[in-house]
């Protein structure tokens, strides 16, 4: 069955690593001693090595044991986490990724090597000769150390053929012990299983050798039982730790807890995602294929074929959700890949910034998501390099000197919004008037609102010129993030706040695979508008079209409305019918009408794409193919708009 | 057919594994976290185990600790990447592990030692 080639799932998984890698790493940079995510990153490591290994990626192999060595050091507390080396780990990962890539430089390699060597140099030599030292380097002082041991064993511990008594044993092996019993959860006499151990012990144990000595007792049950090795004589860490005990006290198991977070994913079932792709347009095309069948099926007027043919409309909505459910995904992965850009920009840029993700389970159509990550690239730097202020800045505000970058997603109907907030130093509306008036993107004499002033810098005429950034402080390429948007049926909205920060929300479908679509006739043709983005529909007779001088105009409930005759864009030549329909859109806040002939309903239909061959018509995202075998054209707004606005010269609304 | 658990939680060394394992004519079942090793070994009767030393949740040692106590007769192999200051596969070797493959390992060690500890696979063409 499989068809997938072993390097292939190699290097797939070889990818799921190293995001664990980045995430560990940067986990880590919040809390240098979380050892669980030490274990995470260095497992990963370590299977980097071992798989690559195997499939023939010597290289991978060769390099990756560098890092892993240095993370075992790590992991046995010789070596403790600095900053230098989460950088160092995030700079292997990249290389890592680059010679699986086949795009590494060797000198990077070379370096990376070198550096890493240094850091296993330096604690071998540094802390002192002597092997007491090397085995506990984490102590100045060598001598007996004494420690706060906390052991209970699973209760099925007999059954797995371990002795608790000999495990004390061998504790005493390494030094004088204080063994205390703890009954705590010894229970009554008839609710006793005899085969199950219910002791848990304390103990106080001095010894000349390191914890690692202990923990090696331990090994043999250590992800079975509750274990904890306090050193008593520092008080620092050992408070610390104490608190970290009372933190987890409870019926938890901490050794346990903690493979389970990364042991999730396995559980799922990879597949590449043109497989997925392929399913996709398959059910899409059984979906026409049974509305086919429900019209030939009614033409036809046979009982006995009416029962099978709606069970099968039933069985084909169900498989089309559960498909199009397959291909959501949580918006938090790619979140995830944020965090490392937030550290790299805000150490680049001297900032502080603390990266705040809500909503990470808010699940969006995995094209979607896949195309969102420019645009939010895009806004995020933006949000660091011009709206939040360096720290010196911040304090002499009275800010905390620590930004705040905020990234949320929620559902609001059938769309997905997504926001990114700083607290930044907010976009100046005078700035950025005085810009565009200078630009000439608005005449000098413009009255606009903040919220129309703020939208100016989506104008690409506007955003193309270097210096506004240290003008406004925003808007280097928006009008690219804007189209990136539009193309997702998506729309991006600004608000800003002087000296209290920024705020770009971004509305954006639930899944591209499917439309909630209006279905209006032209010329015998039927065509299919995007719901989401009509407000109303309005008629419109011959009369009324020519009143207005030959000005595409149309007066909605007083307001003068603009709009677009799709009979005449199309070039349909048959007559008109005397009353004809006006469907008003709402496009970046601007009302805007399309004249059609008749509007039929609404419609909701699976998008097939045209194919390559069309990618350059911009007026037609997509088609469907309708009950009774015909295809619908589903037009693009936004595309409508613009290819207007190029045949007459408009100027843009905004 | 001989049945053998390939045991690692690196899903491309399972799937390499086996792919040449099934080829070579043995049935070949994987596991790749504790869940699935004791789902498999439940049920199931193997020839051989093939386990990962360095595992999460369940450590290999501990499986083949398991084993042995459980079940004495299956013959076990161990195979693990050296790892800094420790040697893992001399704990498999004492613990019990018939025999040791040091990663990376050749299609054919892998093979050989199928053959020494269970014999050879049925013949060919049974391959998927």
């Amino acid at each position: 069955m499989s068809q997938t080639k072993p390097t292939d799932v190699f290097l797939l998984e070889a990818e799921d690593l190293l995001s664990v890698i980045e995430q560990g790493a940067l986990d880590i940079a919040q809390d240098m001693t979380d050892s669980d995510c030490i274990n995470r990153l260095f497992r990963a490591f370590h299977t980097i090595k071992g798989s690559g290994a195997m499939f023939g990626f010597d290289e991978v192999a060769a390099f990756t044991h560098n890092v892993e060595t240095v993370l075992d050091e790590v992991r046995s507390g010789k070596i403790s986490f600095t900053p230098t080396l989460i950088e160092l780990i995030l700079a292997s990962k990249d290389h890592i990724k680059n010679i699986l890539a086949e795009d590494a430089d060797k000198k990077t390699g070379e370096t990376l090597t070198s550096e890493l060597a240094l850091i296993l140099g330096t604690t071998q030599t540094q802390p002192s000769p002597s092997q007491e030292a090397k085995e506990t380097p984490a102590q100045k002082e060598s001598g007996p150390k004494s420690y706060q041991i906390y052991f209970k064993p699973s209760p099925d511990i007999a059954a797995h053929g371990l002795e608790p008594a000999s495990l004390l044993d061998e504790l005493r092996d390494l030094g004088a012990c204080r063994i205390a019993i703890d009954l705590d959860e010894l229970p009554k006499l008839d609710e006793l299983q005899a085969e199950s151990c219910h002791l848990a012990w304390n103990i106080e144990l001095e010894t000349e050798q390191g914890i690692d000595a202990i923990k090696d007792v331990f090994i043999f049950v250590e992800d079975e039982s509750t274990i904890r090795i306090v050193q008593s004589d520092t008080p620092q860490s050992s408070a610390a730790n104490q608190n970290n005990d009372s933190a987890e006290a409870a019926p938890k198991q901490p050794a346990k807890a903690s493979p389970k977070k990364s042991g999730v994913p396995q559980s799922n079932v990879r597949v590449p995602s043109e497989k997925l792709d392929r399913l996709v347009n398959l059910v899409g095309e059984l979906v026409m294929n049974q509305s086919r069948l429900s019209q030939i099926s009614t033409s036809i007027d046979s009982t006995e074929l009416d029962t099978p043919v709606e069970e099968i409309e039933r069985l084909v909505s169900e498989l089309r959700d559960s498909v199009l459910g397959i291909r959501m995904m949580p918006i938090g992965s790619t979140f995830g890949r944020f965090r490392r850009l937030v550290f790299d920009l805000s150490s680049e840029l001297g900032k502080e910034v603390e990266l705040i993700t809500e909503g990470e389970e808010t699940e969006l159509d995995k094209t979607v998501l896949d195309q969102l990550g420019d645009p939010l690239v895009h806004l995020i730097r933006n949000s660091l390099d011009h709206g939040i202020e360096s720290p010196e800045t911040r304090a002499a505000q009275g800010k905390s000197p620590r930004g705040t970058l905020r990234m949320s997603a929620s559902h609001e109907g059938s769309q997905v919004v997504v926001k990114i907030e700083d607290d930044g130093q907010g976009m100046d509306p005078n700035k950025i008037l005085e810009k565009a008036i200078e630009k000439g993107v608005v005449p000098p004499d413009a009255n606009l609102s903040e919220r129309e002033i703020f939208n100016l810098i989506f104008h690409a005429g506007f955003s193309t010129a270097q210096q506004v950034t240290n003008v406004s402080g925003r808007g280097v390429g928006m009008d690219v993030v804007k189209r990136q948007l539009e193309s997702l049926r998506g729309s991006i909205q600004i608000s800003s706040k002087q000296g209290a920060g920024t705020t770009v929300s971004l509305t954006l479908p639930l899944t591209l695979a499917i439309i909630d679509g209006q279905l209006v006739e032209i010329g015998g043709d039927r065509y299919i508008m995007p719901m989401s983005a009509i407000t109303e529909n309005v008629e419109i007779t011959a009369d009324e079209r020519t009143t207005q001088n030959g000005r595409n105009l149309i007066t909605v409930r007083g307001d003068l409305v603009p709009y677009i005759r799709l009979r005449e864009l199309f070039e349909y030549t048959d007559a008109a019918p005397p009353i004809e329909k006006v469907v008003i859109v709402k496009h970046n806040g601007e009302r805007i009408g399309f004249v059609v002939d008749r509007v039929l309903g609404s419609h909701q239909t699976v998008i097939q794409s045209l194919g390559k061959f069309y990618k350059e018509i911009r007026v037609v995202s997509g088609s469907t193919i309708m009950g009774d075998g015909k295809v619908a054209l589903i037009l693009d707004v936004a595309g409508l708009i613009a290819d207007d606005a190029n045949r007459f010269k408009l100027a843009a609304t905004v | 057919m001989l049945r053998v658990l390939i045991i690692d939680d690196s899903i491309s060394i399972l799937a390499l594994l086996q792919d040449t394992i099934a080829k070579a004519g043995y049935e070949a079942h994987t596991a790749k976290n504790a869940k699935e090793i004791n789902e498999s070994l439940n049920g199931n009767d193997f020839d051989l185990v093939i386990t990962d030393i360095y595992m999460p949740e369940q450590d290999g040692l501990e499986t083949i600790l398991n084993l042995r106590i459980t079940k004495p007769d299956i013959p076990i192999v161990a195979m693990s990447s050296n790892t800094g200051y420790s040697d893992v596969l001399d704990v498999a070797k004492k613990l019990g592990a018939r025999k040791c493959l040091r990663k990376p390992f050749t299609q054919e060690a892998i093979l050989d030692s199928l053959l020494e500890t269970i014999g050879p696979g049925a013949p060919s063409n049974s391959a998927n």
